[in-house]
Formats: structure tokens, sequence, C-alpha cells
């Protein structure tokens, strides 16, 4: 059967001495997942660091520092470092570069605050060159009081009001529209400060301190912006002098940080591991098929002394307990991404990925069904996958199966739609013999393909809905057919009930395809099916009932009933859930339809009007219209395939077996980007 | 029966049924992308709630088709 790889409990043993070989050579296998020792008692300790490990976590401290001051996250280096180079040189060059860049950081640091602050002076500045007055002129008095600020209402109306009280009567009050506010000086007589601060109060005064200094502010933003020049070109230069930095350590950094992340990852291992005083014991799973690699390899690092032995756990352990690892051919491997975003399989379950493989291209190919977009997916997928696909796995397999899809797209729009961009090859006929849309096609306009289309997205509907009901008997049926397998072992009476629903299905698609008429593939798909029952029906209110398949769906019903007693109502209710999910893998009819009618009606429009007037202006827009229209339809095509095609899987096929929810198989090990280990 | 009106009623089966989709998708949608952002592996099941309502505009789809079919819109009938 298709399950997850065949994993083998196994514990190492062996003397401390030769532990950090051990560990070392699991890490290089990157076969090994380890089982991480709790449960400490007097003799078994968890074990601890090798001594290496402080010393590199420090330096990790220090190098990190310095890529994050250096801003390397984003750095892309041009070539590998080799780990003996890092070795030699790290601890040197560590101590010299990290001075260096401190004191870089720091020049920087300084200058850019000193901006900001003089920036900020010339904020402040500028409310007071608005007012106009010198700046000794805010301070200095003994008598008066003086307030600066700005309002968001105007003041001079306010104290106005305010002036037939005599309090008011000797007061000096300058009033400037500036930024969506005001700015606002007032002098007045220290005793009236008090209720000048209210007034102003209520209208939203909020107070700017006078620098601390005399002479014009005009001057002095001036000179300001003078020194702000300066330190502007200083910052360029501090700026150069880093980037000078970055080029020539960015590599060495970002190998060096790796490196050391790896070292201290292997040397913390310990902290994961039982160990007593001259001994230690590993505890994993290793897959069994790579079980004597493993075995040999150790021996071959670490010598006799260590005893690698499979533990030999029961089969109900293993299914309880062990990682999954999913396997898969080579071409279904893509399509492992989407068995990961949904959750990884249980130990003791079907792994989909194989069927989601050959499906989910069916689907999406059908209801893109166009060779022009398919085409053009090819070529995106290829795009994602080779440019995208570098540095992300993730890019990578969904590169792979854009293409894998697109291929499927272009094969069912040249053998069976016989259409590109959404124009079919040749005119479309409907069935009463008429031209569809004045015959619009490659044809039409100059381009000869020599391909029949077996089938119109416009005209055949019924062809297209017959086969999504066909394509959901089939799929749901497999669906179901696996969640007995997976149940068989399980839980019997589980496993029964799959096969009472795949009953009902094909009652309920015996059922559709009776109702259903008008269309040549449900004509074909009702003679194979239903053929020798044809004359079984029960007339009801105009449609005919099949006997077989009330008895088909009776039958599922009476077995709800003999395995649940009472709770059986539930599950026959489920079976209009059951009959909604046949409906819905319609959806392949509907945005095969929708799509195709899309782009034919902005072909319509403007190749019809391209042609018609013969200005040169209108045929240039034309094309860039049409091409701007294509993408649309591209775009919003390819998107709404794949997300159905994916929920047609997710939804209707998944929830008919799957569990999900296994723990993932997470090796020993470590990828290197950035350094390189010498191939000795 | 007037084609015209069946035509209506085909119209507003599907657009109907888009509406309803799109109540339906609006508080699902943004539970998902609210749980994908905190935990990217919810993305899978995210995805299935927020297309379980899609079901219903597929129904509308349906019945759009029948109802079209049924006063010969594909010709023949």
């Amino acid at each position: 059967m298709i399950k997850p790889e065949r994993m083998a409990r196994i514990a190492i043993v062996g003397p401390r001495n030769k532990l950090d070989m051990v560990i070392q050579s699991l890490y290089e296998l990157n076969l090994f997942h380890l089982v991480d020792f709790l449960e400490e008692d007097p003799e078994v300790k968890i074990g601890t660091p090798l001594e290496k490990a402080s010393a590199d976590s420090q330096k990790l401290l220090k190098l990190r520092a310095m890529i994050r001051a250096l801003h390397l996250e984003d750095f892309k280096p041009d070539r590998k470092i080799p780990v003996e180079e890092i070795e030699k040189r790290s601890d040197q060059l560590v101590t010299t570069l990290d001075l260096e860049v401190t004191d870089k950081i720091e020049d920087r640091q300084s200058i850019s605050s000193k901006v900001r602050d003089l920036q900020t002076k010339n904020t402040i500045l500028s409310m007071f060159e608005t007012l106009g007055l010198p700046l000794e002129c805010y301070s200095g008095y003994d008598n008066i009081s003086v307030f600066a600020g700005t309002t968001q209402q105007p003041i001079r109306e306010k104290f106005e009001s305010a002036i037939g009280e005599k309090r008011f009567s000797r007061l000096e009050a300058i009033e400037i529209p500036y930024e969506n506010a005001y700015a606002i000086a007032v002098f007045c007589k220290k005793s009236l400060a008090d209720s000048v601060r209210e007034v102003l109060n209520m209208a939203g005064y909020q107070e700017i301190r006078p620098p601390e200094s005399r002479g014009s502010p005009s001057e002095l933003i001036a000179i300001y912006t003078k020194e702000i020049e300066k330190l502007e070109t200083a910052l360029e230069k501090a700026d150069e002098s880093i980037d000078v930095l970055r080029k020539k350590y960015g590599a060495f950094l970002l190998a060096a940080e790796e490196h050391y992340s790896i070292e201290v990852l292997k040397a913390e291992t310990p902290l994961r591991i039982a160990t007593t005083k001259h001994s230690f014991t590993i505890d994993g799973w290793v897959p069994k098929s790579s079980y004597d690699e493993l075995k040999k390899s150790i021996y071959a690092a670490a010598g006799d002394s260590i005893s690698v032995e499979d533990l030999a756990v029961t089969e109900a352990e293993e299914n309880e307990t062990a990682p999954v690892k999913l396997r898969n051919i080579l071409p279904a491997r893509p399509f492992e991404l989407f068995i990961e975003l949904m959750s990884k399989p249980l130990y003791r379950e079907i792994d989909p990925t194989i069927f989601v493989f050959t499906v989910f291209p069916l689907f999406f190919g059908l209801m893109i069904g166009d060779f022009g977009y398919g085409a053009c997916l090819m070529l995106a997928g290829f795009v994602m996958y080779s440019k995208l696909g570098k540095d992300s796995d993730g890019w990578r397999r969904l590169g792979l199966i854009v293409l894998i899809g697109g291929f499927f797209a272009a094969i069912f729009g040249l053998f069976l739609f016989c259409d590109a961009f959404g124009l079919p090859f040749h005119p479309v006929h409907n069935e009463e013999g008429e031209l569809v849309l004045g015959g619009l096609s490659w044809e039409a306009i100059g381009i000869n393909i020599p391909m029949e289309a077996h089938m119109e997205k416009l005209v055949d509907v019924k062809d297209l809905l017959a086969i999504s009901v066909f394509a959901a008997w089939i799929h749901m049926s497999v669906g179901l057919g696996l969640g007995f397998v997976n149940e068989m072992h399980h839980d019997k009476k589980h496993a029964t009930m799959k096969i009472l629903w795949l009953l009902i299905l094909f009652g309920l698609f015996m059922q559709i395809l009776f109702m259903a008429k008008g269309s040549e593939l449900r004509n074909g798909l009702f003679l194979a099916f239903c053929g020798p029952f044809q004359s079984y029906v029960i007339p009801f209110s105009g449609l005919s009932i099949s006997i077989v398949a009330l008895i088909l769906i009776l039958i599922g019903i009476a077995g709800f009933f003999a395995l649940h007693g009472r709770g059986a109502m539930m599950e026959v209710l489920e079976i209009l859930s059951l009959l909604s999910n046949v409906i819905s893998y319609t959806r392949i009819a509907a945005i095969g339809v929708a799509k195709g009618a899309m782009a034919l009606a902005f072909n319509y429009i403007v190749i019809n009007y391209l042609f018609a007037g013969g200005n040169i202006l209108i045929m240039i827009a034309g094309v860039i219209v049409l091409i701007l229209l294509q993408l649309l339809v591209f775009a919003l095509g390819s998107l709404s395939a794949g997300i159905q095609a994916l929920r047609l899987n997710y939804v209707e096929f998944f929830l008919k077996f799957y569990n999900g929810g296994g723990v993932d198989f997470e090796p020993l090990g470590y990828k290197r980007r950035f350094s390189k280990e010498s191939e000795v | 029966m007037d084609p015209g009106l069946i035509a209506i009623g085909a119209g507003l089966a599907i657009g109907l049924a888009g509406i309803g989709t799109g109540i339906a998708q609006q508080g699902a949608g943004a539970a998902a992308v609210g749980a994908t952002a905190e935990d990217p592996k919810m993305f899978g099941k995210g995805i299935i709630f927020m297309a379980l309502p899609e079901t219903i505009v597929i129904f509308g789809f349906v019945i759009a088709i029948l109802l079209y079919a049924g006063m010969g819109g594909f010709a023949g009938g």
C-alpha cells in the first residue's frame, strides 16, 4: 500500500568519549529522527553540551550582532566559503572586525542623530520664521508673559470677543496660518497669564519653546541647513565605508554564522540524549530502508565500541509514535506540498499524494482547457521553478505543479476543446447550426489549425456537466475506498460505513444519470452504467426514479440503522451533503464555461472593433487593451481553477478518508547555503 | 412560459447564490487569513473552510443551467 516510509526505532549505545563522533556522523547522514530524552532518574541524566559549545556560541553572538549591524540579511554572497577557512580565520577576524564594525556603526549613528537633531530644530524654527519676530523677543521680560506655539482655531477673535472685558485690553497677539493650524504668539501682563492660557487652551494650544539663541529665525535655518548638508555628505561617506565592509566580509560573516550555528546545534545535541557517568543512549527513528547504511556509517565513524540495535517495537507502537516521511515517485513529489499545507498523514494512513498528483492536473486542465493559456502556464511554472525556486523549496514545487497543470490544460485545449486564448480554432455552430458570435475564430482571422473540437465550451455545457458528475463519482468512490482501507484494521464499523456510502454514492450517480437529459456523453454514461436497468423506473411527477438506485440507497440506510441504531438519522441526513458534494464537482464545468465565455466576450468586443475602423491608432490601442484583458482572464482563470481543483481534493476527496496530524520526520542534519565542506 | 422571464430567473439564481456565497465567505475568509497569519500550518484547513460556502454558488450555477437549457438556451433543449 501507498503508506508513508516505514520506520524502525533504534537505540545507539556507547561510551561517552565517543559521543561527539556519533553525533557528527548522525548529522552527516541526515537520516535519524531523534526522540528527546525527558525522564531523568538518579542514574540516567540528560547529557551536557559538548565542550566547544560555549566558545562557539560566544562567537555566534558576535557574528549575529555584526550581521544585523551591517544589514547582511538580504546580502547575496558571490562565493561559498570553505569550512577550513572559516575555522582558521574566524578567531582573529571576529575580534578585529567586531571593533571595526562597532566603530563605523557608532560613527554613523552619531552623525545621523546630529542630523535628526538639527532637523527638529529647523522644524521648530520654521514656526518662528512664520511669526517673523527675532528670537530675542520671546524672552528676557520682567513683567510680561510670552506664549508661543500653535493652535487649531484662530485666537484673535476669541480675544476680541473677550476684550470687552477690561482685563484683556492690554495684550498683543499675533496669529498667522501655519501648516493646517495657526502659529501664534501672545504677549501679556504676567498677572493675566492664567486667563490667557485658558483662552488659548480652548483653541487647542500646543506650546513650542523658542530656541535659546538670538537673531532672525530664517538666518538660523539657513545655517542649520548648511550644516545638515555637510553632515549628510559625511553620512554618505560613512555608508560607503560600511558598504566596503559589507562587500569585503559579507560572504565570510554569513558563512561563519552558518557554520557556527551548525556547530552549536551539534554541540547542544547531548541535551536531548540520555547519559550515565560513562555511557550514552540515543533513541530515535530511522527509515527501515536506511537502517543498514546508518549502522555502517556509525561503526565506521566511532568504532566497534558502539552498539546500534533495532528495538523492534510492536506495530501498534509504531503506528502510534513513528514520525511520518512521505515517499512518492519522482513526478508526484511536488504535490507533497499540498499534503503538507493540509497536514501530514498519520503513520498508519495512506499518503494521498499520488491521488492528488493524478487528479489535480486533470481537473485543473479541464477547467482551463485552452492551448494558449496552458502554454503560458507552463512557461510561468518554469520561471517559478528556475528563478523563484532557487532559494525556496515551496516555489520550486509550486512551479512544477503549475508546469504539470499547464501541460494538461494545453493538451485539453489542443485535442478536446481546440481553442487558444479563448478563441476557438474554427467557427462554432450551436445545435441548430447557427454561427455563435458571428463565427469568430482563429480561422476567421486567417490562421487555420487542422484540429477539430470534440467539445465546445459554450455549446456543450451539458457534456461538461456530465464529465463533472462522472468525475465526482470516480473521485469520491476512490476516496471512500481509501477510507475503507484506512479503517479496515483500525475500526471495522467505520470501514463498513465506507462501503455503505459507496453504495449510496453509486445510487445517487445512477439517479442523476436518469434525470439528466440531452447530452451525448450522458447518454453514453447512461448506457454503460444504467443500461440494463433502464426500464425499472417509477414515474414521479415528471421524473423517473430508478428502482435500482433507490434500492442501493435504501440498502445503505438500512445498513446505517443496523450499525448505529437510532443514531442513524444523522447519517441519513448526511446523504444530502453527499449529494451536494456531487453537485459541487460541477464547478469543473462552471469555471471552464465562465472563463471561456469571459475570454471569448473580450475577444469578440476588441477584435471586431479592431478591424472595423482601419485606423492605425485604434488598432494599436486595441491590441494593448486586448493584451491587458487576456492577462486578466489568464490570471483570474488560473487562480480560480487552481483553488477550485485544490478544494475538490481537500474537501470532497480528503474528508472521505483523511485524518492527518502525523508527526513530521525531522532528521538530524543541516543545509549549508553560504559555507561548504571540503570534499575529502 | 416567456423565455425572457426564465432568463431573468436563471440570472437571479446565480446572482443571489453568489451574494450568499460572498456573505458566507466574508467571515470564513477573514478568520482563515487571521489563523494562517498566526500559524502557516492552518493554510490547508483555512482553504477548506473558505471554500465550503462556494458550493452555494455552484448550486446557483446548476439551477441557472437547468433553467437556461429548459428554455432552449443551448438550442434543442
